[in-house]
């Protein structure tokens, strides 16, 4: 069989992309027309994300952010792993995972809500 | 972060549960922090997370769960940890405190918890305590306690909190907190405000004892990869309780201060630090009573109207190079402390026998592997204290600490041998050379010094922690005599314990003995106290209770100290707090000894406690 990725990811910020670059199964892309995944860890990505957006309605891909404030400013995102007060926070958005016909495993199950 | 790719990618850990995951990287995340040094010394760590559940607004909230010297205020109602509640100008100089890892300074009044020890700490990120003499890298002047409180971190908190809060007698406070990075450069901006409403104390007359104050606070950084600026300001307008009336019935006692704190540290290399550091601060005295004064004597009546200015500063250079399995630091530090003036209403410049005291220390120190989980830690550290005065000869002070640490998986082990030296800070050896007031042995150039040796052993199970601490101690020649020789004994052991039911759901336990012999005037004292504290969560409800709890030998009595919230986590934006503190009004007390001047014969003390009863309501919206 082919040797083919499973995951295609685009990530910009070094420090993330040094801790994922140990999963097996992600390869990082240039360019985040081409990803599988965004990881958002910054307000100008989202910026470039948006600019491509309006230029490509049609464009689809799943988003995922590193902090609360991205996640609510950002539609498209299906959720995030951010600090709130020292605590780590988990949070997906049933409404959106079901845009993207995303079913997450059991495990995940309390960490999906419906509205922010 | 690595948690990043197992919730992205959760078919590689699915025999993981996330919650006890998120659990353990949070726990691992506090313990990772780059300040944190567990080769320092005894560390006993209030992270983030803790200092939110307990709704820590101040310093003052944290020092009162800190083993051995707790949280107390002097007869000025002034933060002064060590205070015997007698007459001395201050106690705690041995008690340091660090912002971001330089130390914030009074100079002349010594250790700058004398105004920062109930300082807002809504800035901070966590806290640490270091028993003993930690690391010679961060001490210009020796400690027995260092306090580190290191502030939020732009990559956890940037964004803006706003903060109100409202509570019993009219008290109130607000603080805002805007922190973001750009282009590489972080920064952080906290202004706060305090308009602390506290207990009256009944004194006997129909004017109780006030301690109220107004505070105004900024704290701000700008920070890069190699270098980082601060700027903290700070305005407090305080009633000062019994201020120098002997016998706690002043009809006036205030004190102003304002103080301003500056410093610039930069790597000059990888290896090379330097520092520099400016501390000023502008007191402003307001003392009168119907009799003689405390300090002043009788050239000033019975009133006494002051102004006075000190400045500080600090400056020091770090090499740290590893060669094979040592870590070897060595350093200069030198600090500069001048009475800027001092000028008494109607009477004009008040001479002191000096002006200014120089320090100057050089240190350094090796840490040793021995093998992957061994490491054994030497230091050495000669300090030089002059005075612009002929009356004092140079203070040499020589601290020495020998440490073997042993780590596993799960346990944890340490032992130190420590030598330490201290001096006074300059403000009570002027008054020892200038005043009536005889403190210590009489001799301005008392030096004490303390040996110690210390243990830890620890564990840590996959839900829970527990360490014990064993310290054994004695002062030579010690400095805060109260009656005694100086030459105290001592015994400390300190036993903590900490459960996480889950991820939401913890509690901590703390327990502290200690047995003096050959203190003060006694020849035994046995001190307990210890904490119990639950922290839960149900939905968008977060719950605390903490109960402090206190008992000595000398009057045998419980205090409990008990701390009570429930938080209503509107959104992940905004949430509203109901705090009780000391809701049993039978938090710990000190004494404030008076002596009656017409007869020079001991009243019996006032008995306060430095932790109101209060009911609070909190406010706090990030955006």
């Amino acid at each position: 069989m082919p040797n083919k990725p499973a995951y295609r990811l685009y990530v910009d910020d070094p420090v993330y992309k040094n801790i994922l670059k140990k999963e097996e199964k992600v390869v990082f892309v240039d360019r985040f027309e081409n990803a599988d995944f965004i990881l958002f860890t910054d307000e100008s990505l989202l910026e470039r994300y948006r600019e491509y957006k309006q230029a490509h309605p049609e464009y689809s891909t799943i988003l995922f952010a590193t902090r609360y404030r991205l996640l609510k400013n950002c539609k498209d995102a299906v959720g995030a792993l951010y600090w709130r007060k020292g605590r780590p926070q988990l949070l997906f958005l049933k409404p959106r995972l079901k845009h993207h016909n995303i079913v997450l495993p059991t495990m995940f199950k309390k960490f999906e809500i419906e509205t922010l | 972060m690595y948690l990043m790719g197992v919730v992205l990618f959760p078919a590689l850990h699915a025999e993981n549960q996330i919650d006890t995951l998120l659990t353990e990287y949070s726990r691992k995340n506090d313990l990772s922090q780059k300040t944190i040094d567990q080769n320092k010394g005894h560390l006993v760590l209030f992270t983030r997370d803790k200092l939110e559940r307990m709704h820590a607004k101040t310093l003052k909230d944290v020092m009162k769960m800190a083993p051995f010297v707790y949280y107390h205020e002097n007869r000025y109602a002034l933060p002064d940890p060590l205070t015997s509640g007698a007459f001395e100008p201050y106690r705690s100089n041995f008690v340091r405190l660090f912002i971001d890892g330089v130390e914030i300074t009074q100079g002349w009044l010594g250790s700058g918890i004398v105004l920062y020890g109930d300082m807002n700490i809504d800035f901070a990120d966590h806290i640490e305590f270091y028993y003993m003499a930690p690391s010679l890298e961060s001490s210009v002047e020796p400690a027995f306690l260092t306090i580190f409180v290191y502030s939020k971190d732009v990559e956890r908190d940037s964004g803006t909190q706003v903060d109100v809060s409202a509570g019993s007698r009219g008290y109130h406070a607000e603080s805002v907190n805007h922190s973001g990075s750009i282009e590489g450069v972080s920064y952080m901006l906290n202004l706060s405000h305090t308009r602390e409403k506290r207990e009256k104390i009944a004194n006997g007359t129909a004017s109780p004892l006030c301690r109220d104050f107004d505070r105004t606070q900024l704290f701000g950084y700008v920070k890069n990869e190699s270098q980082t600026f601060h700027l903290q300001l700070m305005q407090k307008n305080m009633d000062a309780l019994s201020g120098f009336s002997l016998d706690a019935t002043p009809q006036n006692a205030g004190v102003d201060f304002q103080n301003v704190h500056m410093d610039y540290q930069a790597y000059l290399t990888e290896r090379l630090r330097v520092q520099f550091a400016y501390d000023t601060l502008y007191t402003d005295i307001a003392m009168s009573d119907d009799k003689p004064l405390l300090f002043v004597g009788p050239l000033f009546g019975n009133s006494f109207y002051a102004k006075a200015r000190n400045t500080t500063y600090s400056a020091e250079m770090t090499y740290r190079t590893q060669w094979k399995d040592h870590r070897v630091a060595a350093g200069v530090k030198a600090r500069m402390k001048h009475l800027d003036y001092l000028k008494a209403n109607g009477v004009g410049s008040i001479p002191l026998d000096f002006d200014e005291e120089n320090i100057l220390s050089v240190f350094v120190q090796d840490q040793y592997h021995l093998s992957d989980h061994e490491l054994i830690n030497v230091g050495l550290e000669y300090s030089a204290i002059s005075r612009n005065s002929d009356a004092l000869k140079t203070d040499d002070l020589f601290q020495m600490r020998l440490g073997y640490l042993w780590s596993s998986e799960n346990w944890h082990y340490k032992t130190y041998l420590y030598r330490a030296m201290f001096a006074l800070d300059p403000f009570s050896t002027a008054m020892n050379l200038t005043s009536f007031l005889n403190l210590g042995k009489g001799s301005a150039n008392s030096v004490q010094t303390t040996w110690g040796v210390t243990q830890e052993v620890g564990y840590e199970g996959e839900r829970y922690r527990a360490d014990l601490m064993l310290f054994l101690l004695k002062d030579e020649e010690g400095l805060l005599q109260n009656g005694g020789d100086g030459n105290t004994k001592y015994v400390t052991t300190v036993l903590r314990y900490a459960y996480d039911f889950d991820r939401l759901n913890s509690m901590d336990l703390q327990l502290y003995y200690a047995h003096y012999k050959d203190i003060f005037t006694l020849d035994k004292l046995e001190d307990y106290s210890g904490y119990l504290t639950f922290t839960n969560t149900y939905g968008k409800m977060a719950f605390y209770n903490g109960i402090v709890w206190h008992l000595n030998s000398i009057d045998h009595k419980n205090y409990f100290d008990w701390t009570s919230s429930i938080t209503w986590n509107i959104n992940e934006d905004l949430s509203v707090t109901l705090k009780g503190e000391n809701i049993l009004d039978k938090a710990k007390k000190t004494n404030v000894f008076r002596i009656d001047p017409a007869t020079g014969m001991m009243v019996a003390p006032l008995q306060i406690s430095p932790i109101d009863r209060r009911v609070v309501v909190e406010l706090e919206y990030l955006f």
